[in-house]
């Protein structure tokens, strides 16, 4: 039983959402204010969850493509390309897990009391202390609830990877692209174990995330 | 510096609102009752002075200190001006203990043991130190605004702003708060203000009052000369001893400045 690919989905979703939670803490606060443009950046965050994976992956190839500004930025800078690397693998993940964990922050630090915030203010805390102190703990239920599905989601996305970083066994070969391949290949026991693992992992999350929400609701 | 007065010059049309506020008043050293219906600006006059909001024009000033002057465009931030600021809904932090709490607004400048002993020290004085390691969770309406008032005084403030601090309490419990917060005051010769409507509370926790209605200042002066003035022109019709005392206006909404 080849457990590579699994492994490498776990390392790239790991990778992945620890970014996109961070990113999503950042956009939850910038989304709840107001400001020109603020629509349009809700629309560009949530278009993954909307888009055909194959539209999302031709954009970043422009994007961050060999031929790009930032793509040929980053090969200048690391002398690896973004496409066709892990590292495309895990843009195309944080990508996936974007929307969630944006959504979820956003969310939860909109539902914490403008006024704890403003109290922490009056007592001598400037605004990183306040949010450090006050606002982020307050909302880190529905943050954590947000980065497990974003971890969820990245594990396992298969169109963007396979538009942006490719097929490559060890390299680039994801748990999902590695079922599609085992299936194409008649491997049905390769397929089947990972199909089962990624099944009950998602299953794990699912009921954690159900737990961790419901529990804030119900008090 | 112990001894600095609260000078208050504000103009403020709120947003969608239907009164201008202008107002222009001084809040020595003591207890200062502000004392009108609801709507009559108290909320937004604390909220200035706060920095919670930014007024129009005007000036607010603690001493020769100026913490904001529309002319100058100075505007010290919230978190400088050191003003404790006690909200209607008293804003306890939920994820903390209330010596976590008292502890927040103690200077930083303390080691952790020293915010702590002053934290414990400010609940005793309102006679909660044994909710020390409690979440808010756990408090009484009671003691969660003794909590509140301990939070506000051990920050050594410059100025304390009380926003109906008792309006969630029995009219019963009320007279141990007033004595309470009475003591604790005394030794600490800062500005307060009180905001209230109900005429009980404000004879009996301050000496000097002033009389807001409609965004301004209709009265000012010892609380004797302030409220009978104030009944006698029919404001808020005082009906049989107690009842009328009592009644509440609906609850002014706060608006944050962003």
């Amino acid at each position: 039983m080849d457990v590579q690919p699994l492994l490498l989905s776990f390392q790239i979703a790991f990778i992945a959402t620890a970014v996109a939670a961070v990113l999503g803490v950042a956009f939850g606060m910038l989304l709840s204010r107001r400001f020109p443009g603020r629509d349009l950046l809700d629309v560009l965050i949530t278009a993954p969850l909307v888009l055909p994976p194959t539209v999302l992956g031709y954009y970043v190839l422009v994007v961050l493509g060999r031929k790009s500004a930032l793509g040929s930025a980053f090969e200048a800078l690391t002398g690896t390309s973004i496409v066709f690397t892990r590292t495309g693998a895990v843009v195309a993940a944080i990508i996936g897990a974007l929307p969630l964990t944006t959504k979820s922050a956003r969310a939860a630090l909109e539902g914490v009391d403008q006024r704890l915030i403003l109290a922490a203010r009056t007592l001598g805390a400037g605004r990183v202390r306040a949010f450090l102190t006050v606002h982020l703990p307050l909302s880190s239920r529905g943050i954590l609830a947000g980065t497990m599905l974003g971890f969820a989601r990245s594990l396992g996305d298969f169109g963007v990877t396979l538009m942006v970083a490719g097929d490559i066994p060890g390299e680039t070969q994801t748990a999902s692209l590695a079922i599609y391949d085992a299936i194409q290949a008649r491997r049905e026991d390769d397929a089947l174990f990972m199909v089962g693992f990624l099944t009950l992992f998602a299953g794990v999350m699912l009921y954690l995330v159900a737990k961790l929400t419901g529990r804030a609701d119900g008090k | 510096m112990a001894s600095d007065t609260l000078t208050v010059e504000v103009r403020f049309t709120p947003p969608g609102g239907n009164f201008r506020l202008d107002v222009a008043f001084e809040a020595p050293p003591g207890i200062t009752v502000l004392f009108g219906p609801s709507g009559a600006g108290k909320s937004t006059i604390l909220a200035s002075i706060a920095g919670l909001l930014r007024p129009d024009s005007g000036r607010i000033a603690l001493g020769d200190e100026v913490w904001f002057d529309a002319e100058t465009k100075r505007n010290k931030p919230i978190h400088e001006r050191r003003v404790a600021y006690v909200f209607q809904s008293l804003a306890l932090f939920p994820h903390m203990t209330a010596a976590e709490n008292a502890a927040y607004g103690v200077s930083r400048e303390h080691a952790a043991r020293e915010r702590r002993r002053r934290a414990i020290e400010s609940l005793e004085r309102f006679h909660v130190g044994h909710l020390a390691d409690r979440r808010p969770a756990t408090f009484s309406g009671g003691e969660a605004q003794r909590v509140a008032l301990a939070r506000a005084f051990a920050m050594a403030p410059r100025a304390v702003l009380l926003d109906e601090p008792f309006s969630a309490l029995d009219f019963s419990l009320r007279h141990a708060f007033v004595r309470d917060l009475r003591a604790v005051s005394a030794g600490l010769s800062v500005p307060i203000l009180h905001v209230t409507h109900h005429r009980n509370e404000a004879r009996v926790v301050g000496d000097r009052g002033i009389l807001l209605e409609a965004g301004s200042v209709r009265a000012v002066g010892s609380l004797d000369r302030v409220l009978p003035a104030h009944s006698r022109r029919g404001v808020v019709e005082a009906g049989p001893e107690g009842e009328a005392e009592d009644l509440s206006f609906a609850e002014t909404p706060m608006h944050p400045s962003r």
